[in-house]
Parts: C-alpha cells; structure tokens; sequence
C-alpha cells in the first residue's frame, strides 16, 4: 500500500516464489535444449545461440500462458490465489526472457547486415500481404513493445500515478500481445518445422486459456447474486445468517455496479467489490484483524469508512445498510471513497 | 517506410529518457506525495515506465496532475477484448494450418530441387 515507496518490497514469501519461478524456467530452458538436442535429425542441428533463441522465446510464451492463467484459475478456485500475490515479478521474468529471444534473433539474422538491424527485420521480408511467408517477426516486435510497457508500468507506484482504472486498461494490452505471439508462432516456427508438438502445443495453450477465460467469466456471472425485492430504493439481500462470519456476499445492482457485504462481530457493512490497487474483488477475501483484506495482495480497508488503516491512505466507496424485519438492505448509491458509514447492528433473535 | 518507423521509435525513446530524468527528479512526487521520499533505487526502478509513458505523463504535467480516475469495473472491456481476440486468432491458427508445408525444408525450395540429410 502507498506508504512510502521503494524499489522493490520484498518479503520472504516472495524469496521464495521468485526462486520457484526462476528455477523452473531454468529447468524448462535446460530440458528445452536437451531435447532439442536430442531429436534433432542428423544434418539439421541447431546452433546454440539458435537452441538459446528458441529456448527463450519458448519460456517467454509458457510464462505468458501461466500468467493469464492464473487470473481465472483462482476465480475458480480459492486454492489458487496465493499465484496471483506475486504474479507482477512473473511479468516481468516473461518480458526480460522475450528480450532476450529478440535480441538474439536480431543479432544471429539480421547482426551482420550493413542496414540497422531493426531496419533490416523489416525490409528483408516485406511479403505483409501475403499469409504464407507473413513477415512474422513484427508480430513478435509488437508484442514485445506492449510487454515492455506492461512490465516497467508494473511498480505500485504506477498504479497510485495513472490510477487503477487506467492502469488495468493499460495491462489489459496483455491480451493483445498474447493474440499477437500465438500468431507470431504460428507463422513463424510452425511454418518451418515439421514436428507436430509446435502448433499442438501453441493451439493447446490458446484454448486452455480460452476455456479458462470463458468459464471463469460464466461462474463470475453465477455467483453474482440478483438484487432482491427492494424497499423504497433498498436492495434486500437476505437473512443476515447467510452471510457467513468475516465473510462477504457480492450482490451486482441494476447499474451493473458490486456491492460486498460483509457480515463480522455482529455487524454488517457494504463496501464496492473492487480494490483501490489492482481492481481485485474484495467480496472474495475475508475481515483480519477487523480490516477487509483484498484475496489479491492483501490490501486492507476498514469496513465501517472503506479507509485502510493508517499510515495508509487508501479509501474505497462505502454504500448505507440496515437491517429490517429479520432482513439486510443495502442501498446501491454509492457515498464517496472512504465515507463513514455506520454499520447494521444484527439483533440476535430471542429464544 | 523500415527507415522512418525505425527513426520514430528512436526519436520516441529519446524524448522519453529526457522526460523520464526530469520525472523521477521532480515530478514522481508532485504526482503521488507518498513518492516523495522515495531513494535513488526506487527512482531507478520507475525511470523505464516514465521513459515508455512520457506522452501520458507529460499530459497530466500540463494538466495539473489531476486524480486519477476512480476504480471502477473493466469485466465488460475485458469480454469485449476476448470477443474480438478470440474468433480472430482462431481464423488465423486455422490459416496457418492450411498454409503450413507438409515438409518445410523442401517444400520451400524451388521445384525440382530436393534436401536430402546428410549422414555422417
């Protein structure tokens, strides 16, 4: 949380992810090139600055797979969550290893033309109207340069600098570049290898990530809880028992807009679903240390005002409940970030 | 063409590393105060995003550092982006497939001529 900044905020939790991170594309790198090794027929092996390029591009592309993974899978299920708490540095290892993989195709293609060598990428192959032959290097160069921003835009400090919105519009370009790599290869090594592991590999991701997506954003839609009968503009949202302990329910108004109601020692309070830092969905973490903590990267906020605790200087939009009749209602007007707002006070019932 | 998108990326960036010193001198705290007491390491670290986003950046110089804009949800953008990802990416998977050569390594060679491995 914005408290002061600095380059980077490690903790021992993150020590160890990015070990497992680096570790395994290291492991993946080495294994790629055994294979290569391995299987390729006499006559036809590879260089090892061309075994290198491949290996780099191939762990850029895997890495970029398991980050736009990881987003869904813990919508799925919550056991994934604890992926997504570091899931910036990941970004940031797929852009350097996708630097890496131009810099060597760069250098071993275009190195030892009298042109700049990004000159030469463009005109040695200028076939732009044509599919087969598609000069699929400036598919990779776009995508490269939308990684290039998502990655040195990923400091906290962007995020408080642009402001959440704009910043996730910008790291939605992800998507893009990810269209782009999967065409970059399709027409790039696909075209020019006969192994068939290439395109079953690279369509394979496509549809698994697709799938993920897709269903991630149905179950999404499921879970949204329709508004209730409403009572001079209050939404009701049910029994307050339905509503589990330092839990939340997310109800979507008529506006579209989602609300998290949150149920703690005896009181209810409504908050917006989204988090003030990377738009996470509050609804699905939980009330710690009488705070709602964010299942993303853990941000706080009080739930009586939607302010994080000081030093802090997060506010986040508070929305009026009471209970009525047994019932909670929750008005869908949302009151300015950090608004005090005083809790619903549930009544035990009388034995 | 090559030679001007080339020059254009060059004059970009080097507009952008001039903005981004003067940014994470003097403008990285004006725009968030919690920045303010930020070390060389953290200036260091923002300095590639300012040199990439100078154009957003210098925008909101002129316009006084306004606040950002609020949270709000991007579910329908991101629908909208997989919508118009998706059916364009499988049309070109399937035309990838359809004009991919049987055999590569001669299937690109002009007729008649045929690459046969050589063995040791």
């Amino acid at each position: 949380m914005s408290h002061g900044y600095s380059a980077v905020q490690w903790n021992g939790f993150k020590w160890r992810y990015d070990l497992v991170v680096v570790g395994g594309i290291a492991i993946f790198m080495a294994a790629f090139v055994l294979m290569t090794m391995a299987t390729r027929a006499p006559g036809q092996s590879l260089t090892m600055v061309q075994m290198l390029m491949r290996a780099s591009g191939a762990s850029a592309f895997l890495l970029l797979n398991i980050i736009l993974a990881i987003g869904p899978l813990a919508r799925l299920s919550p056991r994934f969550k604890p992926l997504l708490y570091n899931r910036r540095h990941m970004g940031v290892l797929c852009f350097l290893l996708a630097l890496v993989h131009a810099g060597l195709s760069l250098f071993w293609y275009q190195g030892f033309s009298a042109l700049n060598p990004v000159v030469a990428m463009f005109v040695s192959n200028a076939r732009y109207t044509s599919i087969a032959g598609f000069p699929f290097e400036s598919l990779g160069l776009v995508a490269l340069i939308l990684l290039a921003v998502l990655a040195v835009s990923s400091h906290d400090y962007w995020q408080a600098a642009l402001g959440p919105t704009l910043w996730k519009r910008i790291h939605m370009g992800v998507y893009l570049a990810y269209g782009l790599l999967v065409m970059h290869i399709m027409l790039g090594i696909v075209q020019g290898e006969k192994a068939t592991i290439y395109p079953v590999s690279v369509i394979g991701a496509f549809c698994l990530i697709t799938a993920l997506h897709g269903a991630s954003a149905i179950i999404g839609r499921m879970r949204d809880k329709k508004a209730g009968a409403s009572l001079d503009g209050w939404i009701n949202i049910g029994a307050p028992h339905t509503i589990k302990e330092n839990r939340a329910r997310i109800i979507k108004t008529a506006s579209g807009d989602r609300i998290a109601v949150f149920r703690y020692d005896g009181k209810i309070s409504a908050v917006t679903n989204i988090c003030a830092h990377q738009n996470g969905p509050l609804g699905e973490g939980r009330i710690i240390d009488g705070c709602i903590t964010c299942p993303w990267h853990g941000w706080q906020y009080r739930p009586e005002d939607g302010r994080s605790p000081p030093p802090f200087e997060e506010k986040i939009s508070t929305y009026r409940v009471q209970v009525d009749g047994g019932m909670v209602y929750v008005h869908p007007n949302a009151l300015p970030p950090g608004t005090p707002t005083p809790p619903a006070i549930i009544k035990e019932a009388k034995s | 063409m090559a030679n001007a998108v080339a020059s254009v990326l060059g004059f970009y960036l080097v507009l952008g590393v001039l903005y981004g010193l003067f940014f994470i001198s003097f403008g990285a705290g004006r725009m968030v105060p919690a920045a303010r007491g930020g070390g060389l390491g953290f200036r260091l670290i923002i300095l590639p995003g300012a040199v990439l986003l100078w154009p957003v950046l210098l925008t909101r110089l002129i316009k006084g550092y306004p606040r950002p804009e609020p949270p709000r949800p991007l579910r329908r953008l991101h629908v909208r982006l997989w919508v118009f990802l998706v059916p364009l990416v499988a049309l070109g998977i399937m035309m990838a497939l359809m004009l991919r050569p049987i055999d590569p390594l001669n299937d690109t060679l002009p007729k008649g001529i045929i690459l046969e491995e050589v063995s040791s």
